[in-house]
This record gives C-alpha cells, structure tokens and sequence, in this order.
C-alpha cells in the first residue's frame, strides 16, 4: 500500500493506493474505491471509479517562469480536470506527518494577488505601502481583448507591487503582495 | 460597382473562419488566399489555402488589424476580392473604403453602411424611425452625462460600446456608485477592441432573451430573412451555445421580428448578408443593433435553410440577385451551435493559452464540426480562444439535442481547458431542455451545479501520483495487466 497527502487547494486529503487484481483500491477517509484507470491519450485518462466512467485531463501547470513545477519539494502538482472543475492539486508521499512546509510558508508572505493568466498589465491602481480593503482593485490586466481588474483577496497593507503598468505578465505571475 | 465576377479571394481572418471561407471558396472553385501573422505561421488555415502572405508579427494591431498590410496582400496575391471574416476589420469602414480604392471587392456591406452600422447609437434611431421598436436609452455621451441619463433611465443600467460587438465593453452597474468604475472599464475595454472608446447606456431588461434575425439584402432593392437564432445561452455576455428556430418564439412572433429586421436593414440601406439583433422580453421585442458581418453562429441558420451564406455574400458582392425570394426560404428541423474555446469555464470562463495537445472529433449524423483545432495549436493572448464550433442538426430539437451531447461526448481536447464540460451540463439542464431560459441562465444555474468533489479529486490525483512512483504506462496494450505488475513491483521494493 502506498500513502499520499494530497492538497487541493485548503484542503488535505489522505488517500490509499494499493493494487487488488487488474484495478487499483483507493481509499479515502476510509472509503475505498475500485479504480481502473487507462491512459487514452498524452494528457487525458480515463478513470473508471466503482463502475462510473471519468474523463481526467491533465493541463501544464500554470506558473511562473522558472519556478520548478514538478517534484518542488517532494511533491508533485497537477492542474487536473475532471468532471468541469479545474483542480491544483500537491501530492507528497506519504500521510499527514510528511506533509512539506508548501502551505505553512505561504501565510507569512503574505497574500499574494496572481495574474490568472499570461496578459499586459495595463494599470496599476494601488501603491506599496497603501491600505487596501478587500475587494479593492488593484491591478488591470488585458488579456485577449478583454480586461479584467483584479481586487485584493482581503484587507492589508501592499507590502510589494512586483509589476509596472505595460508589463507582460505570465498566468499564475505574482503582481501585488499584500501583507 | 458593376457586377463582375469573383475568381480569387483573400480571407482577411485566422482560425475557425478563415477556414470556412476557404472551403466555401473550394466549392464554388475559388482561389483562396491566406494571411498569417507570426504566431499563425503553422496556423490550419495557412495550410489549407493556395497562397499564404505573412502580414506582421502577432499581436492583432501589427497584422490582422493592419489595413496596409492586409491590402498590400491583396494586391500581391492579385485577389480580387477580399472575405474579411468576423472580427479584425469586419466592420472596418476604412478598410472596405481601402479595398474598393484598390479596385477590390469588399465581400460584406459597403464602407458607407459598415459606418452607419457601426455607430449603434445612430443605428438605433434609424430602426426607430422604421417603426421598429427600440428599448429606452442614449446617444454616445461622457461620464458626466452618464452619470445624470442613468439616474433618468434608472438603475441597473447597462453601458454599451458605440463600436461595439461580441460583448466587449459591455457593462451592467447595479448601483450609482459602480457607474464611474463600469465606465473606465467599458472604455477601456472599447479602446483595446476597436479603438473608439465612446459608449452609451440602455435599460437594463431583468430577463430578456437574445435572439438575432439572419438577413439578406441585394443592394437593389431585394431584402430577406432567412430566419431567426436564439441566443440567450452566454458568459461575459459572449454567446456560447445558440440554436434555430429559437424555442421561445410563436409563428407570428417569428412573423413580425423578420418583418421588423428586414424594415430596419432597409431603413440603413444594408447589402450583403447581415444579422438583426433583437431582446426578446415575453412577447416583446426590442432592436438592439445591426451586425454588419457573418456571424459566429451563421451554421445554424445554413443547417435549417439548406443555404451557404458565405456563397450568397460573395453572389451578393459580385453584384448578383439574391438567389432565393422570400416565399422560398424554408425553416426545416432544428440545428444548435456548441462553442468550444480554451476557457476555464470552473473558473469564470476565463481564457487560457497553451498548446493543444491531443484532439479527438466528433461524428455521427447531423454533426457538422467547423474549426481550426489540431494537435499543437498553440492557442495564444493575441486572439479569441474560440477554437470550433461543433453543431448539430436533427429533425427535432430533443434529438438535435441528443446528437449534441452524443457528440461532445466523443470529442476530447487535451492540454488546455474547454467549454466542453459546461456544454455538456448545459445540454442537460431542465432550463435548456425545456427551451425556457434567459440570457440570465449561465449566471443564475452555472454555479448552482454540482459541487467539487474533493474525494474524487484525490482519488484522482493519488492515481496519477501512484501510476508516477511505480512506472505504470497506462497505455493500451501494456495497460492490460499493468497493476497487477506494479503490485509485484511494490511487493518486491
């Protein structure tokens, strides 16, 4: 039996693998689950789950340039879709107690507002050192035509503005750091 | 201009319908010419035509918009005429002015009505003055006439670009102090599209449908419908899935809209082949503005009339009659329109770029399936995401409906997000299947579906992570007995 900690989002989740006959059983807060899995195509399984049918896709992960997206710290992150959700998940070996610093780090940086895709900042409506509410705009960013503000995820002070008005920006880029 | 005949025409348009234009060009025996920009080098529609002119580098300013470049094209490859699409310079003015100062065939209206068009405002008075009815609103106008014609038509208001199209630079402000950011935004987003950043305000209608009247007009005289679309089925205000007829409306309903289009694009002078918008709001109608171009959705209208409008705009701009009357143009069964574009439709339907990876196509009986999407499309920010359009048309809507999801089903794209997945939910939505929803339906019941199941997920991502750590290929044939190897692997580690 193998044991994964898996990370969607704020949510740590135990699962169990082990291989019974031709599928896998997995378990998850002690439900187990047959699986047969099959890849179809580069990118794309599909998951037969106690007997229903799942398409599972997995994308390239958003990220900036030049961070490590596979295996950083002994995990390994998807960005999977599977039945119309787009999921991020973190998978580390083993259970709870080999859970990696990833998410405790995170809170003392601050918040961090993201570009949710690659685009030009077109402007920059908050300065280092100002308070913000949340919700606030922030930062426009333009992407295929189309203009989107991002807003402050909560109340803070701006401890960094990492971009200038006319920036390309890639998708999941930090822009603002709020503290 | 003096009829004349069309013999080799240059598509002024990338992706999906830069490759219908070529085929309608392969059936009539046309010579179909490319553009390309430097992100659209190994582009399908490149490949697809006889000759290809590289216009500029990729964003849409430096090639697809750059009316030099595109001419300049034309008049190397010796076209003479010039398909500008839908989008770039469709409703361009000056670039129809550019392209009959060449001596080139503009197949769309000409420069003069594409300006009339353009101007929504101006567009609205003129239906008004046809008779046709027009909802409560303003001329273009400034933020501080804004601020006081929102208070007199009441809130929510919606802005609109004057120039607009394809629902940019579409707002609703709900409250008066939203009206100021709604505005920058709008703008903004006016600018960056078409390069005019005037809009203007119209009363917010609580649940309307959009539904939009395909004409047709000669230019002598001769003016038809060929039926209506329903497009009430949106995101960001963008249509997503649309269909003919439209469930909502009763015959004479249909009878006085087609009525209402043909008086307002006879009330613009319009030629060529062209769309009327319309809000629908129970037995109401309301015009909304006059699309000078071929639509996005047009197929759904050719699988029901049995016509090729992009064959009947070249036939119009050589100066022909319209091949069909009135009394000859008939609706039959029931075709509806799936979008398929890199968006993440779990998160906002925001758009994605990447590269496609795999693909998989749909088939069966009534299927059509128009795009530009293979392997290794890079799907890039300077252009829209949509990639296909996959329609389908049945005797009836339940099994137009039925043909559709059979399809969707079928049809995988991997390495980027898709609409697929919404489709596939919406096809099964009571609301859609019943024909009884509003432009309100992907905003009220989209997020009200089923919700994450996180368990799955880690089931899902466990999966991965396990086929990773004990080298299972997964793939056929070597899938067959492909965990009972791990499981001797992991016994034996």
């Amino acid at each position: 039996m193998t044991t994964y900690l898996v990370r969607v989002g704020a949510d740590e989740i135990e699962v169990a693998v082990e291989p019974v006959g031709d599928a896998l059983r997995v378990s998850v807060d002690g439900r187990a689950r047959e699986v047969d899995a099959a890849a179809v195509l580069p990118g794309w399984y599909s998951l037969v789950v106690d007997q229903a049918p799942h398409d599972l896709g997995t994308l390239p992960r958003v990220a900036a340039p030049g961070a490590s997206t596979e295996k950083a710290g002994g995990q390994r992150r998807w960005t999977m879709v599977l039945d119309g959700y787009t999921y991020d998940v973190a998978v580390a070996r083993g259970g709870r107690r080999h859970a990696g610093p990833g998410g405790a780090g995170r809170a003392a940086q601050g918040l961090e507002v993201r570009a949710p895709m690659p685009g030009l900042v077109v402007a920059v409506l908050a300065a280092e050192g100002a308070s913000v509410i949340a919700g606030q705009s922030l930062v426009t960013v333009e992407a295929m035509k189309m203009q989107m503000e991002l807003c402050a995820p909560a109340a803070g002070v701006v401890r960094k503005v990492h971009v200038t008005s006319g920036a390309e920006v890639s998708g999941g880029q930090v822009l603002i750091t709020i503290g | 201009m003096p009829e004349a005949e069309i013999r080799k025409v240059l598509v002024a348009n990338r992706g999906e319908i830069a490759l219908r234009v070529i085929r309608a060009c392969r059936a009539l025996g046309l010579g179909a010419v490319a553009i390309y920009s430097d992100a659209d080098r190994a582009a399908p529609h490149v490949r697809a035509a006889d000759e290809a002119y590289r216009i500029g580098p990729g964003p849409a300013v430096e090639s697809y918009l750059r009316i030099p470049a595109v001419v300049d094209a034309a008049r190397r490859s010796g076209a003479d005429a010039v398909h500008p699409g839908y989008g770039f310079l469709a409703e361009n003015p000056e670039f129809a002015a550019a392209c009959a100062e060449e001596g080139i065939r503009f197949i769309g209206p000409p420069a003069e009505v594409l300006a009339r068009c353009g101007d929504k405002a101006e567009t609205r008075r003129a239906a008004r003055g046809a008779g046709v009815p027009v909802l409560p609103g303003t001329e273009s106008l400034d933020d501080v006439g804004a601020a006081a014609e929102a208070l007199r038509l009441g809130y929510p208001v919606l802005i609109k670009a004057a120039a607009g199209g394809g629902g940019k630079g579409i707002h609703r402000v709900p409250r008066p102090e939203d009206l100021l950011a709604a505005l920058r935004l709008a703008r903004g987003e006016a600018r960056a599209s078409f390069g005019d950043d005037r809009v203007y305000l119209e009363r917010w209608v609580d649940d309307p449908r959009h539904v939009e009247v395909q004409i047709a007009a000669d230019g002598r005289g001769e003016i038809v419908h060929l039926g209506e679309r329903e497009c009430s089925v949106q995101r960001r205000h963008q249509k997503i899935i649309e269909e003919a007829p439209s469930p909502a409306l009763t015959a004479p309903l249909r009878d006085a809209m087609g009525r209402a289009a043909i008086a307002a694009a006879r009330a613009v002078g319009y030629r060529n082949v062209g769309t009327v918008e319309f809000l629908v709001d129970g037995d109401a109608f309301y015009f909304l503005e006059i699309n000078a171009r071929l639509q996005v959705e047009h197929p759904v209208t050719e699988l029901v009339t049995g016509v090729d409008l992009v064959a009947w705009q070249i036939a119009i701009a050589s100066g022909a009659p319209l091949p069909l009357g009135q009394h000859q143009i008939a609706l039959r069964g029931h075709a509806i329109e799936c979008r398929i574009s890199a968006e993440d439709p779990s998160a906002g339907f925001v758009p994605w770029a990447g590269r496609v990876e795999a693909v998989v196509l749909p088939g069966g009986p009534g299927i059509r399936f128009d795009g530009a999407l293979d392997p290794g499309l890079e799907v890039t920010r300077f252009y829209d995401p949509l990639m296909a359009k996959v329609i389908a048309w049945a005797p009836t809507r339940p099994e137009a409906i039925a043909r559709m999801s059979a399809a969707l089903s079928e049809m995988i794209v991997t390495g980027v997000p898709t609409t697929i997945p919404f489709h596939r939910w919406a096809l099964r939505h009571p609301w859609f299947v019943d024909g009884a929803y509003s432009t309100r339906f992907v905003d009220l019941e989209w997020p009200r579906r089923a919700p994450r199941d996180l368990p799955l997920a880690a089931v899902a991502a466990a999966v991965l992570a396990y086929r990773d750590d004990h080298r299972v290929p997964l793939l056929p044939p070597q899938a067959s007995g492909a965990w009972k190897a791990a499981a001797r692997r992991e016994a034996l580690s």
